[in-house]
């Protein structure tokens, strides 16, 4: 939906949408003036002090006839007069305000009154971190996140709805969506489920998402909620709808497939060629996660003959005085895992740290030389716990966590038929799932071979400059690159 | 409401009801080896069991039962604390007795086990089995034989063998089963050569030579060694010399000429062979007398050849597999009418040997 | 007319693929070899190109069924234009307990397979009630979820038949395969039969069709897909042949899984529980199909809800499960089957075309 803007009346309407474009009407007099900004992009104390004040105290003196005298009015430094749309809409989401004295004029006064107090504000994302790239993060303000969000997609088209939700807190939640890009039915969907909440009070964004969500019965997160601006920038790039909470750093983007949980954004940082491999490595630890330690119930409980020669005298001499079934070993362990990750986060930094590399090693050792576990399992334990934390979005690595349990409960009744009795059940369920109405499974099922290319491997950014296909965008392409110019074989050259 | 909670009460039920038999791995008692011996009431069988007292060192028991059927292991869980579970036998041993019985019933028996794996290793004894197995505990490995059998098919005169391998020439037509055959010596186990059968009964035996001879004949025979003998130039020669040469590759193409009634099978072996060792006389960098060489080599194995399959028809056996390949090019074949007309086949030999380097000077 | 199905229910035509693939490969690809060789011997392959090339017309002609009538109707709407609502209302019917019988056997042939290759002495009742749980959390999914564990299905034994055949391949003996052509034509027809019971499953499609996007298009994938299965039969039974001697396939009931054994990895010794395992979802694939295609069929004869009819049709596996423990009887059983379902696929598709292509000319 791209119509032609040509006058400054159609401009406003389409800039009108968003929430935090503000009209303020002055009386002058007998004289109107209008100031279009953005709320969110302008210091508003210096609007209130050296725009507003200053031209009611001048009107009281003198007229304003032509807006060139405009210059000569207000003591800021940085005004134009100009009648050019792009450059007015440029300014305007720099953080300039637009000062027009009738209603019908095309020539405005663009007043500098940007927001230049730095990025003093946000946060080093501490949950999900990063190597290289900006490390910066959302705030609990809504205002400087929308700030910061604004600086980084330059457009008018970002569109910001404020939705009060909540009897009690009244919070103020606002939907963003790039108009032109998202698929119309996304943005109703999320806003109709927005206003028909009912609720007294919203703590966080992710109380929203669980609220907001298809289907409650289930541990997977249905919205990724991440406090990285970048990521939140790609996301809605890409066409999907961002929601955030007053009070609450983190953005709830929606529709989520299951792969956006092992997207880090690191991997656009990096050369294609290595992000595609981290990303392999992210699922194929997932995937070790979830099996490793139910395979090696299954294993020594039932299936024994599986066991390579070699690896048959170490696996039974390390179980050798274990008094208990591999399923109660394992059982043990990972429940100790468990009391170990929570108490860990819980424990003051100075007595957390001592007691973490106790309880580590010190418990381990302890209990493999008291024959409780056998030392293998131990290994194979740790490991898993550590590569459910592989996933870059925290509520993921919980979900991936707490499955682990019915698998191994699977394993110990049927052992390798159990595991995949488990993985069954898995699969139905994550392809029952719906994300926003669109599937969470995608591009496994429906299968769609043009999305793989974001998925399990990242491709270079030449093959992604179209948007994914699951989301339905308006508009298909990103951009259009430059085709690679074709290396001359050095061998032809000589 | 009610799905809900009705189906998390039947999955506990059925998961909590469903007891299957549970084999803990530390909890079992591991049979790594079998022995069949034939007595004068019945069969001596012999189990080799393992305990893993400490890391590295494993504690090897031999127990023995008797009894006048074939299959008596479960007889032996008599005597053992732990359950004896057979996935993990390696190896099965025939008494001298017992091999010359026939071992089919027992053949047929681990055919049809679903837990055994097919890659069990099969051998005959010159004496009771059971007295090899008792050698055993002394090395502390419990995959002893298995692995000398395995690590001589690698870089030794066997040819592949295995459970399934052996069981495909024993119900094959027109082929015959060969496993190897141990011997005792100096109280230490020694593999010397392959036992031969007809259908399951233990005919004849041949030497590790004749081994590798029969290894080129149905395969590659990667890393096999052989001694031929050389007329020597010295003055002192003591005896022939001998080179000592190593296979790197060599390919056996059989053609069939005649069928009926009497076939004719003509087999070119082409032998690419290492030159391990040699006598001092031999120079290796002149050309014709690597030339010469392979002449000579050529034509000893041409005639050792001919000797070993004048050997097997003699004794009636067909390990090589002619029976198989005559079938495969006739209309009409029954097993029987080959069996009578096998000792008047003519099989033409010719050899081409091939000597790649020549080691280091 | 229009589609009687919802658009969103409709699936991509290439999806067909895996839902062909799952209803045609049962349990039988197991076992099948030595039947198959009872006759023919070792020239049976030319049985099962014979048997794939009888599939393709027989595929052809349910095509131009259900194309000569408007879009969107399935068999059982077919059946009450052609025969009129009575008799065709009775025909669905027993196409409808015909499926269900199928899904049956299925179940059964599996659970035999559990009990005879990895647990031996385990309760039937028990992982009886996990698998029908998990056969009704995938219909009650609706068609996509069907169409989803096919397609698990299908990559996953991709996966792992291919690797299979090529590591067999050491022990492989070609000369097993000569002479070719020893052997009259009537047995090989006679091996025809028994390998016609492989392929039978198909029949699914007759229920699914309306459910596809494009139909026209799908004929294309369908073809296509009877192609690769009989490729992969023909694949299987090649490297059985060359892998076991004419004696030895006789005394082995289990060749496919029997060849598994003799694989060895790196960390796993033996790879054929991973094998029976993988197998779990496909079979579990295979029978939620049939279900749902009962369902469906029970649902436009005599309208009752798809999700009761699955109870009713599961609590019935479950106790023909149970109770019928006796194997003598449950080959019988599924003997019975095969010969229905080739009187199905041989008899009632052909009559079925014949009325239907009389109809389009006299309309």
């Amino acid at each position: 939906m791209k119509t032609e803007i040509k006058n400054l009346q159609q401009f406003l309407k389409l800039t009108e949408q968003s929430s935090d474009f503000k009209t303020t009407v002055i009386l002058l007099g007998k004289q109107e003036v209008r100031i279009f900004y953005y709320s969110t992009l302008i210091d508003a104390k210096w609007m209130q002090q050296h725009l507003i004040l200053v031209m009611q105290n001048r009107s009281l003196d003198s007229k304003i006839k032509k807006i060139e005298d405009i210059k000569a009015w207000i003591p800021i430094n940085d005004i134009e007069i100009t009648d050019e749309l792009k450059n007015i809409q440029s300014k305007l989401l720099k953080g300039y305000a637009l000062v027009q004295l009738n209603e019908n004029d095309q020539k405005c006064a663009l007043v500098n009154l940007a927001d230049n107090h730095g990025l003093r504000e946000n946060n080093d994302t501490e949950n999900e971190f990063s190597v290289v790239g900006p490390k910066i993060g959302f705030v609990e303000d809504l205002d400087t996140n929308i700030n910061l969000l604004r600086t980084e997609i330059n457009i008018s088209n970002l569109i910001i709805k404020e939705i009060m939700v909540g009897t009690t807190s009244k919070t103020k939640v606002v939907i963003i969506y790039i108009d032109g890009v998202t698929n119309e039915q996304h943005i109703k969907i999320m806003e109709q489920r927005l206003t028909d909440l009912d609720i007294d009070v919203v703590f966080d964004s992710s109380n929203l998402a669980q609220m907001l969500s298809d289907n409650s019965k289930t541990p997977f997160p249905l919205f990724v909620s991440t406090e990285r601006r970048d990521r939140v920038v790609y996301s809605l790039i890409n066409g999907k709808v961002a929601v955030i909470s007053d009070g609450s750093p983190y953005f709830v983007i929606g529709p989520s497939t299951l792969f956006d949980f092992f997207i880090s954004a690191e991997d656009y940082y990096l050369p294609w060629i290595l992000g595609s491999f981290f990303r392999l490595i992210r699922i194929f630890g997932v995937l070790f996660s979830l099996f490793a330690t139910s395979m090696y119930v299954a294993i020594t409980t039932f299936h024994y003959e599986v066991i390579p020669q070699d690896l048959l005298s170490p696996l039974i001499f390390s179980r050798m005085n274990v008094p208990f079934t591999p399923f109660f070993e394992v059982l043990f362990l990972e429940i100790t895992i468990e009391f170990l990750r929570e108490a860990g986060a819980r424990l003051p930094t100075k007595i957390g740290q001592t007691l973490g590399i106790v309880g580590g090693i010190v418990i381990g050792q302890a209990a493999v030389e008291a024959a409780l576990t056998s030392n293998v399992l131990l290994i194979l334990v740790s490991l898993s716990a550590l590569a459910s934390f592989t996933t870059p979005i925290y509520m993921m690595s919980n979900a991936i966590r707490f499955l682990r349990f019915p698998i191994i409960i699977l394993s110990a009744v049927w052992g390798g038929i159990g595991i995949f009795i488990g993985v069954g059940f898995l699969f139905i369920h994550v392809i029952r799932l719906k994300s926003l109405g669109s599937p969470y499974a995608v591009p496994i099922f429906p299968l769609r071979i043009k999305d793989f290319k974001d998925s399990f491997i990242r491709s270079s950014f030449q093959i992604l400059n179209k948007r994914p296909q699951y989301l339905r965008p308006k508009t298909l392409i990103k951009y259009v690159p430059n085709p690679v110019k074709q290396q001359k074989n050095p061998l032809d050259e000589e | 409401m009610y799905r809900m909670k009705i189906f998390p009460v039947i999955i506990l039920c059925a998961v909590l009801s469903a007891c299957v038999d549970q084999k803990v791995v530390n909890q079992i008692c591991l049979i790594h080896a079998l022995s069949f011996d034939t007595v004068e009431n019945g069969i001596k069988s012999a189990v080799l069991i393992s305990h893993f007292k400490e890391l590295g060192k494993t504690d090897l028991e031999v127990l023995y039962t008797e009894s006048n059927s074939n299959i008596s292991l479960p007889r032996i869980n008599t005597l053992t604390n732990d359950p004896l579970e057979r996935g993990q036998l390696k190896m099965l041993l025939f008494g001298k007795t017992h091999a010359e019985k026939g071992i089919g019933t027992v053949i047929h028996h681990f055919l049809r086990d679903p837990k055994t794996s097919s890659r069990l290793q099969l051998g005959v004894v010159d004496r009771d089995a059971s007295e090899v197995l008792e050698i055993i505990p002394k090395t502390q490995e419990p995959f002893f034989l298995s692995d000398m059998i395995q690590q001589n098919m690698r870089n030794g005169n066997l040819p592949l063998m295995n459970l399934h391998q052996s069981l495909f020439n024993y119900y094959g037509e027109g082929r015959d089963m060969f496993l190897p055959y141990f011997k005792l010596d100096h109280g230490e186990v020694k593999i010397d050569g392959l036992a031969l059968f007809r259908s399951d009964q233990k005919v004849t035996e041949i030497s590790m030579k004749d081994a590798f001879l029969l290894k080129m004949l149905i395969q590659n025979s990667k890393n096999g060694n052989y001694r031929v003998p050389v007329a020597g130039r010295a003055s002192n020669k003591q005896g022939e010399n001998f080179i000592l040469l190593r296979s790197m590759h060599s390919k056996a193409n059989y053609i069939v000429n005649i069928v009926n009634p009497i076939p004719s099978i003509s087999i070119r072996l082409k032998l690419v062979t290492e030159l391990q060792d040699v006598p001092d006389w031999v120079d290796l960098r002149s050309e014709e007398q690597i030339k010469q060489l392979e002449k000579t080599m050529g034509s000893y194995f041409k005639k050792e050849i001919e000797k070993f399959l004048s050997l097997l028809k003699e004794n009636k056996v067909d390990p090589v597999g002619l029976g198989d390949l005559v079938r495969s090019r006739s209309h009409e074949w029954s097993a029987k009418d080959f069996e009578e007309i096998y000792q008047a086949i003519k099989t033409t030999v010719s050899v081409q040997v091939k000597i790649a380097n020549n080691g280091n000077g | 007319m229009k589609n009687p199905v919802d658009e969103k229910h409709l699936i991509s035509p290439f999806l067909i693929v895996p839902l062909m693939y799952v209803s045609m490969v049962g349990v039988g690809v197991l076992n099948f070899q030595r039947e198959l060789a009872e006759h023919a011997g070792y020239n049976a392959y030319i049985s099962v190109v014979l048997a794939g090339i009888s599939i393709h017309l027989i595929l052809w002609m349910i095509y131009k069924i259900l194309r000569s009538n408007q879009e969107g109707l399935d068999v059982t709407a077919i059946n009450k234009t052609c025969f009129g609502k009575m008799a065709g209302d009775i025909i669905n019917l027993a196409i409808v307990l015909y499926f269900c019988f199928g899904a049956y056997i299925e179940f059964g042939a599996y659970i035999e397979v559990i009990q005879l290759w990895v647990f031996p002495s385990m309760k039937i009742l028990p992982i009886s009630i996990i698998l029908v749980l998990l056969i009704y959390y995938t219909v009650s999914g609706g068609f996509r979820s069907v169409t989803a564990l096919s397609f698990f299905g299908l990559l996953i034994t991709l996966i792992f038949i291919f690797p299979q055949n090529l590591l067999v391949l050491p022990y492989a003996h070609p000369l097993n395969l000569m002479p070719l052509f020893n052997h009259s034509i009537t047995d090989i027809l006679l091996s025809s039969k028994s390998m016609l019971y492989q392929f039978m499953g198909f029949e699914a499609l007759l229920f699914f069709y309306p459910f596809i996007k494009s139909p026209a298009k799908s004929q294309k994938w369908a073809h296509l897909s009877v192609f690769f299965i009989t490729l992969m039969y023909l694949m299987i039974i090649i490297n059985t042949f060359m892998f076991y001697s004419e004696g030895q396939l006789r005394e082995i009931f289990w060749p496919t899984l029997d060849m598994l054994k003799i694989i060895e990895g790196p960390v796993f010794q033996r790879i054929e529980y991973l094998g029976i395992s993988l197998w779990l979802i496909k079979i579990l694939a295979n029978i939620s199909l049939s279900l749902w295609a009962a369902c469906r069929g029970m649902k436009s004869v005599f309208m009752i809800k798809p999700r009761v009819s699955l109870l009713a049709f599961l609590v019935g596996i479950l106790i023909l499960e149970y109770f019928m423990k006796d194997r003598t009887i449950f080959q019988w059983n599924s003997k019975f089957y095969s010969d229905i379902g080739l009187y199905f696929i041989y008899g009632y598709i052909p009559i079925l075309f014949v009325v239907t292509q009389v109809r389009k000319k006299l309309e």
